[in-house]
């Protein structure tokens, strides 16, 4: 009997202390997560506009851009720092967002079409 | 009054009346506004063609190549659904108009040079696509029969309007 009671104390001290170990690791587990976390944003190309027009992002997010018209159509930094190159119907591109990049772009082919990114701090 | 030459043309097209053919525009089929457009995309690549070869300023080169790629696009939609419903585009008085036209109108055209060339360019694409735009908004898409077919050319609408703000813009910038 004392031996039983022994091994139950035994088991409630282990438990005890790692759920105490578990209570103090979790808020660096969680800020761990949060600086992986990442989101993708996705534009249209449709009727010779991009939308949305304005988007908010953050470092390391990810845009995605797809073409819906039937004119080829392009996604241009306005200083040509960052291009798709030429992007049929249905084409996809992509790019991560950093902190230094150029966040005002147009079509090459269609200069009335503008947008820009607004990077969040 | 040769710069309004497309303009004239077109809107007497839309008043013209034959008997042994369609009446108007607005009577034409699916298949015979489907060769119209078609022509009508031909007829501006082969301007931009022009342009190319003629022109020495960027900015037309930029929207010739614009024009070549755009309306490129349009007639391979446009033939891979004629094709996906089994039918072909068919002739017609308008489609025939419009290509004796273009003839004489390139050959004005390639007498010019410098800005006189640039000029006239890109006044005829502001005067053309203004004519297109109105021949399809107001006579072709009310009048298709084929909901894929009036898509395309609602979609293709877009695209012209979007040429014709282009061509505004380029012609005054040449002023």
């Amino acid at each position: 009997m004392s031996v039983q009671l022994n091994r139950r104390q035994f088991l409630t001290k282990t438990i005890v202390a790692v759920g105490a170990t578990m209570v103090s690791v979790s808020p660096s587990m969680a800020m761990l997560s949060s600086k992986k976390t990442r989101q993708e944003h996705h534009i249209t190309i449709r009727d010779f506009e991009y939308a949305p027009v304005t988007l908010e992002v953050a470092i390391g997010d990810r845009i995605i851009w797809k073409n819906e018209d039937i004119a080829p159509h392009t996604v241009t930094a306005n200083d040509e720092s960052w291009d798709s190159k030429l992007m049929s119907q249905n084409d996809i591109w992509s790019m991560d967002v950093t902190a230094d990049m150029r966040t005002n772009y147009y079509c090459r082919y269609h200069p009335a079409m503008k947008a820009k990114l607004i990077i969040s701090k | 009054m040769k710069l309004k030459y497309h303009l004239i043309t077109i809107a007497t097209l839309i008043a013209f009346q034959c008997s042994a053919f369609a009446k108007s525009p607005a009577d034409l089929n699916d298949l015979e506004i489907a060769h119209v457009a078609y022509i009508a995309d031909n007829i501006d690549i082969r301007y931009a063609h022009l342009a190319l070869a003629i022109s020495k300023n960027p900015a037309i080169h930029e929207f010739a190549n614009t024009m070549i790629r755009d309306h490129t696009a349009v007639n391979k939609q446009a033939l891979a659904l004629l094709k996906k419903l089994g039918a072909a585009p068919k002739d017609n008085f308008l489609s025939k108009k419009l290509l004796v036209d273009a003839d004489s109108l390139v050959n004005e055209m390639s007498k010019l040079r410098g800005k006189k060339f640039d000029r006239f360019y890109a006044s005829n694409e502001l005067s053309y696509h203004k004519a297109v735009n109105q021949l399809v908004g107001e006579s072709f898409i009310p009048n298709i029969e084929n909901s894929e077919v009036k898509s395309l050319f609602q979609a293709g609408l877009k695209i012209f309007k979007a040429h014709e703000s282009h061509a505004d813009m380029m012609v005054k910038k040449l002023k």
